[in-house]
């Protein structure tokens, strides 16, 4: 048990700090992401995005499970990440409308489940456990860091946009173009800390 | 009341961004001449070699942006003399342009030049460099060995006691070998009793506070004694972290950077507390010996939120101030 | 300025404009961790064009299907399990053609069927879309990415590995870290900015057009200069 918990927290220390999904390998840079307009969208973003791969990751890793050492693999693989996947869409979908009782909330997690669910970010969290072979707890482990990353992410691309918006910026780099320009030097600095080990 | 903007540093006193650059050219100088005096003319070269490479892109830059450059703007001149002093002696010309490229048309001009720059353009240059070119920039010829100009090196390059700190081994140099920076390591970084003095020098002509390096080495020093990498622990490990790599010469020249660090001085501090732990954590679980520049990167992007919680915490401050010579409760809009 | 040259200037940046300026690529930034992480040699943009085509032009053609028979909530899904399949059919292809390339390419090739581009462009298509124009504009989308897609690739491996669609190749120096992701975020942010100053170029001719279109017609003041 004890060894579990340690597995789980440490597959998540790895996947929220030295994997980090959008610095060190650039995924989940979507439009919506990119512009969130204040901290809250982004906290509800990071929030049912972390709900879907949490709860995604279990018949995920049952796939995994199940489909370990076929020939077949990948092929299977992933039409069956998507079923989980789109059920656990339809089920949050099912139960926001009939539990929630805050219904301008229940519209706002619907609004931002499509985006939240077919994300680079969740796909890549699955194929990287699948191609390191991970047990269920360190799926989950792998699932809870990698949203915590994301939702680190969004905030530091939120603040980092108010920040450039004061420098005096040349027209033609305001907006996006700086702004990749600023989150590759940050990748640069945490790169100092992963180094050459990504699995890929 | 009539709003002016200027860009940063903002200095309050008579000084100008002329006289702060001035002054970290002429500190910078002694360290040229210290490592001139180790390894012969190349240090020189390489020393302006690289501020030529990094005016010309600075000058470059600022016409493409159509702007006027400004001629009393040193501080190219400042990021092209830092680099080549945080390599070794030994390496090639081509790895100190690449850096001092890096530096200027990535770190600085996209961001609006002096004063605009998010990032230490020096920072940026040698982290890039470091991840391109990881082997040479990590392996220094013996103190006290003449360079030659051109050509290879022939001479067997040693790893830095940087590199046993990280291997958890004691590096081998008695206390005057260290103090006078004859041991292998980054040409400006190893000469402790120069860079001592420059920090004096830079702290008496009002260029750096005092509270930032302090904050930072004392930081260091705790985290160094609590955690020790040596085997001899305690005091020593204290001594072989601030004298290994580029802890002195980071806490020095790129910690003061007067655009990239916050403005208060309680911000400062908290500034330098936290880059000490920053450090720390790259040098025990980062992936290169060297990982002060890193370090500081990260830091720099989290200026913005030392810069805000100084303003809160003053505006607190001022608040109970009020409240105490008024004696009455002072509405929150202050 | 005469028109006539400001015309002929015009026909010429039409193609530019459609490759760089206004491919959503590059206009807001989608299919970004592409670009910055995967753009590390000429075949791996190859391989991740091909790919794109078959995925997006197959999206397309379920998304307008769906947009005449299927109800507008489920068409995400529907459009999401095609570009599945397509590319599950899509890697099984590029395995037999180029397996050291696709073993190379990782997780990209499977993050192929979320793509942005294919699931913005899809989900903003209105009930009874015409076919020809979308597909139109589904082509040049492709285009544009793999022009920009070859255009990084041919940056990053010359100074990274110093080869071209590995043959090796001299250069100056050769930079690895050229190759690690954060140079792609860096290279696209630039990337971007140039096509920003090709837009404001683009914009000032359209304008200037405009103006002497303008004065051929109407009876200019002496005062007004153009």
């Amino acid at each position: 048990m004890e060894n579990s918990f340690l597995l789980f927290i440490s597959t998540a220390i790895t996947a929220l700090a030295v994997e980090n999904a959008v610095f060190a390998r650039g995924l989940g840079m979507d439009n919506e992401v990119v512009f969130i307009k204040d901290p809250r969208e982004g906290l509800l973003m990071g929030g049912v995005f972390g709900w879907v791969v949490f709860w995604s990751a279990w018949p995920i890793s049952l796939t995994n499970y199940l489909l370990r050492g076929r020939s077949y693999v990948m092929i299977i693989r992933p039409p069956m990440y998507l079923i989980g996947v789109l059920a656990v869409c339809l089920l949050t979908h099912y139960l926001s409308r009939k539990y929630l009782k805050n219904e301008k909330l229940a519209d706002e997690i619907r609004g931002t489940l499509p985006v939240a669910t077919f994300n680079s970010v969740l796909f890549a969290v699955f194929f990287l456990s699948a191609s390191q072979n991970f047990v269920l707890t360190q799926t989950l482990g792998y699932a809870v860091g990698s949203a915590l990353g994301y939702t680190v992410a969004i905030f530091v691309i939120y603040y980092a946009r108010k920040r450039l918006a004061i420098s005096a910026v040349p027209r033609s780099f305001r907006g996006l173009p700086i702004l990749l320009i600023y989150l590759g030097l940050l990748s640069l600095a945490l790169y100092g800390l992963i180094g050459h080990n990504l699995p890929t | 009341m009539q709003l002016k903007q200027y860009p940063a540093p903002h200095i309050r006193n008579s000084q100008t961004t002329r006289g702060v650059m001035a002054d970290a050219i002429a500190a910078l100088s002694f360290l040229y001449a210290m490592a001139y005096y180790y390894h012969g003319p190349r240090p020189l070269v390489m020393g302006l070699g690289s501020v030529a490479i990094c005016l010309l892109c600075d000058v470059l830059c600022t016409v493409i942006a159509r702007r006027r450059y400004n001629l009393s703007d040193y501080s190219a001149v400042v990021t092209g003399m830092i680099l080549p002093l945080m390599m070794p002696a030994s390496v090639d010309y081509r790895i100190v342009a690449v850096a001092g490229i890096f530096a200027i048309v990535v770190a600085k001009a996209p961001f609006g030049g002096v004063g605009h720059n998010v990032f230490n353009p020096a920072a940026a240059g040698f982290s890039f460099a470091a991840i391109c070119f990881g082997d040479a920039l990590f392996t220094y010829p013996p103190a006290d060995l003449k360079l030659p100009l051109w050509g290879s090196i022939e001479f067997p390059l040693t790893s830095s006691p940087a590199f046993v700190l990280r291997l958890g081994g004691t590096p081998n140099y008695d206390s005057m070998s260290i103090l006078l920076g004859k041991y292998p390591g980054p040409m400006g970084a190893t000469n402790i009793l120069v860079l001592v003095a420059c920090l004096i020098y830079l702290v008496s002509r009002g260029t750096i506070r005092w509270s930032m390096p302090l904050s930072f080495f004392a930081t260091v020093g705790v985290l160094a004694f609590a955690f020790p990498r040596s085997a001899a622990g305690g005091l020593a490990s204290v001594v072989y972290e601030l004298a290994s790599g580029l802890l002195l010469f980071g806490g020095i020249f790129l910690l003061g950077d007067p655009v990239t660090t916050p403005k208060r001085e309680m911000s400062k501090v908290a500034f330098a507390v936290t880059s000490g732990v920053m450090v720390m954590l790259f040098r025990h679980f980062g992936n290169m010996e060297e990982g002060i520049t890193f370090a500081l990167l990260v830091m720099n992007a989290a200026v913005w939120g030392f810069d805000m919680a100084g303003e809160y915490v003053a505006r607190m401050i001022r608040r109970r101030k009020l409240e105490t010579f008024e004696g009455a409760k002072v509405p929150k809009k202050v | 300025m005469k028109l006539s040259k400001v015309r002929r200037y015009r026909k010429k940046s039409k193609l530019i404009a459609a490759l760089f300026a206004h491919s959503p690529a590059v206009m807001i930034g989608l299919c970004l961790p592409f670009l910055i992480a995967a753009s590390v040699s000429l075949r791996a943009a190859a391989t991740l064009s091909l790919e794109l085509l078959a995925v997006h032009m197959g999206s397309t053609g379920v998304a307008l299907l769906a947009s005449y028979y299927c109800p507008r909530r489920y068409r995400l899904p529907v459009i999401v399990t095609a570009s599945t399949l397509l590319m599950v059919v899509m890697r099984l292809l590029l395995m037999v053609l180029y397996p050291a390339i696709v073993d190379s390419l990782g997780i990209y090739i499977y993050l192929m069927a979320v793509n942005g581009l294919t699931l913005t462009q899809t989900r903003a298509l209105e009930d009874k879309a015409k076919p020809l124009p979308v597909l139109r504009k589904a082509i040049s989308n492709v285009l544009g990415f793999s022009a920009i897609m070859f255009l990084l690739s041919l940056f990053r491996e010359y100074w990274g590995s110093g080869t071209l669609w590995g043959v090796p190749v001299p250069a100056p120096v050769q930079l690895p870290g050229v190759l690690v992701p954060f140079f792609g975020f860096i290279l696209v942010g630039f990337l971007l900015a140039a096509t920003n100053l090709i837009n404001k170029k683009l914009l000032g001719l359209a304008i200037r057009e405009s103006a002497l279109r303008e004065a051929r017609f109407t009876v200019v003041d002496e005062d007004v200069q153009l």
